[in-house]
């Protein structure tokens, strides 16, 4: 780039800030009504941002593979019987069966999770009490237990299996989403809850190192004794599973994105035309910077740095604004429309994450409605001699 | 010697064809020389104003032909034209037309901003035409701060920031105080002893009396040319 252009971009720059000075009330109205449009979209993309981290994570600490037995093309309860043979099999370092379910606890809807105890231990710093050890003890989730004002000792049972009693020994203190609505049990406990007796929902399947996984896949449907009258295995590896989440977020987080840029684009475009508060530049000022030598590329170049401006100014304030609110207040109000089953004060943390895409697609996006609202008007206003502008 | 502006058979009609139809400049031809102090004289309404936005370039004529330093600029581009008010060009208008909520050297320097011209070079230009103009102690004041003798100067500073070699300002004496006319009569004769050709709109007698040539104009048509004594 040659000196004078540079400096003619950077003259049109501090030409642009002094115009917006100038019209601060105007200024200062567009920027609020980007600022009202980006804010909901920002703190739901970075909701969205967070509770899928969330789940990379969890999947990340997780087992390699999955394995359940094949019910009608779903999964199925799989036999304990499997976890001593593929124990066995080469790079494959521990083999651990979970019970997963749900039901309810009253009228909530909870999940019910049953691992083995040496699992169970593991969760130690992160329960106010103690471990289950007992049969019948388990711990629950802060959601659950704030629901119900349950204590540590308090004994239940649930109407899916009224026989069955349990006792409180310990509540998860970290009240991320996942656990909230947890109850946490050993596995043979929860076998019995929902009546599977030498079954489990999953066998855990965890390898020696990164080289393994390929192998052990191979040798684990390898050694699937399925014939015409046993179930094969399903088995569903960490990469796949992490696969299939990132789709899920991004194929909902695409829809949320294109059905609110319409709606918002619309919505400000409404409200701009109708009050004039848009980047209506005014005619008088075009006709005397084209009868004072101004030509009209140059006045559009300024224009579109006003609007560059006014559009890194709203997003700013936007993402500060939603950083504000789900980090300082927890998502209050907002979070109930992006994150299921919560309500208007969350009882849980709600994840948020800020990744600079969003920041970039919410610039994108007050650029695009502030031009199209500044540059157009004035470049047809532009086409008319400036005698006619100031008349 | 030719003359280095020549209107042929100018007319501007706005609303043309229609029942409200305003013929505000109607075959107007005239010249003017190179250096010269040149006056369109008449009542209000005669077509100063919109004859001067013709010879201005910002206006486009209904009819006729402009002839700029020889080159029929009735044809030009908006780009060309964008030119001649840069380069050739500089006029004053009679509300001054001064951008509120700058000062009185950011108005002066706005027609460099897109030349690229360094804001200490802008500042210095502007600084030195109002230092010139009598109002080196006004640099820093917006429009709102300045009389109306005051923002006409800075009006003119404008108009000469890119040294034009033509001045056009309509009715410059309609908006200011007695005062300011001997000091506006001053900065017009000095600038035409710089070489500069004036052409100046008014129904002031007192401008009347400094022209060279005078055109009058009366509903839309030239009336009369006469030369003046300073001629």
């Amino acid at each position: 780039m040659d000196l004078p252009r540079t400096l003619i971009i950077k003259n049109l720059l501090f030409a642009a800030c002094g115009d917006l000075i100038r019209h601060r009330g105007r200024s200062f109205v567009v920027t609020l009504c980007l600022v009202a449009i980006l804010f909901p979209l920002v703190t739901a993309l970075a909701i969205s941002e967070g509770l899928r981290f969330q789940a990379e994570i969890s999947i990340g600490e997780g087992a390699d593979f999955y394995v359940s037995e094949d019910r009608y093309g779903g999964n199925g309860p799989i036999s304990l019987d499997h976890q001593s043979r593929l124990s066995g099999l080469q790079g494959v370092s521990r083999v651990t069966p979970r019970v997963v379910g749900r039901t309810y606890f009253l009228d909530r809807l909870i999940a019910v999770v049953g691992l083995e105890p040496e699992a169970l231990s593991g969760l130690k710093t992160l329960v106010q009490g103690r471990i289950p050890e007992a049969p019948g003890e388990v711990l629950l989730g802060q959601g659950i237990a704030r629901a119900f004002k349950i204590q540590v000792g308090m004994p239940f049972s649930l109407g899916a299996n009224p026989h069955k009693t349990f006792k409180v020994t310990g509540i998860l203190s970290h009240s991320c989403l996942w656990s909230s609505d947890l109850m946490l049990m050993s596995h043979s406990d929860a076998n019995e809850f929902f009546r599977i007796r030498g079954l489990s929902t999953q066998l855990l399947i965890y390898t020696l190192s990164d080289s393994s996984p390929l192998l052990a896949k191979s040798l684990i449907g390898r050694s699937d004794p399925g014939g015409s009258q046993v179930p094969h295995l399903r088995i569903e590896d960490r990469y796949h599973t992490k696969e299939r989440v990132q789709a899920g977020f991004s194929h909902k987080g695409g829809i949320f994105i294109i059905l609110y840029i319409i709606v918002a684009t619309l919505a400000i475009q409404a409200f701009l035309i109708t009050s004039g508060f848009g980047l209506r530049v005014m005619e008088r000022e075009i006709g005397v910077m084209k009868a004072i030598g101004w030509r009209t590329s140059e006045m559009l170049g300024e224009i579109g740095m006003e609007c560059l401006l006014i559009s890194l100014t709203a997003i700013s304030s936007a993402i500060l604004l939603s950083m504000a609110l789900t980090k300082g207040l927890n998502g209050i109000p907002i979070a109930q429309f992006f994150v299921a089953e919560v309500g208007l004060v969350p009882e849980v943390e709600i994840p948020s994450r800020y990744i600079p895409f969003h920041g970039l697609l919410g610039l994108a996006l007050a650029f695009c409605i502030t031009l199209s609202g500044g540059l157009w008007s004035a470049w047809r206003k532009a086409q008319r001699p400036p005698a006619e502008l100031m008349r | 010697m030719e003359a280095i502006l020549r209107v042929e058979n100018l007319s501007k009609w706005y609303n043309a064809g229609r029942p409200d139809e305003v013929r505000a400049v109607e075959d107007i031809s005239l010249e003017v020389y190179e250096n010269q102090y040149a006056v369109l004289y008449g009542p209000s309404g005669s077509g100063k104003t919109t004859l001067l936005s013709l010879i201005g370039t910002l206006d486009r004529p209904t009819q006729g032909r402009i002839f700029l330093y020889g080159r029929d600029i009735t044809q030009f581009s908006d780009i060309e034209l964008s030119r001649i008010r840069r380069q050739t060009v500089g006029f004053v208008f009679q509300s001054f037309n001064l951008f509120a909520g700058l000062s009185a050297w950011e108005n002066v320097s706005y027609p460099l901003i897109p030349m690229g011209v360094p804001t200490t070079e802008r500042f210095e230009r502007a600084k030195s035409l109002l230092e010139r103009l009598g109002l080196g102690d006004r640099l820093d004041h917006s429009p709102e701060e300045l009389s109306g003798g005051e923002q006409q100067r800075v009006a003119i500073a404008r108009a000469l920031v890119n040294h034009p070699r033509i001045l056009i300002a309509d009715e410059p004496t309609s908006n200011i105080d007695t005062d300011s006319v001997g000091s506006l009569l001053e900065i017009l004769t000095g600038l035409k002893e710089e070489g500069k050709t004036i052409i100046v709109s008014s129904h002031d007698p007192v401008i009347k009396s400094r022209a060279e040539v005078l055109f009058t104009l009366v509903r839309g048509r030239l009336k009369g040319i006469s030369h003046g004594k300073n001629e």
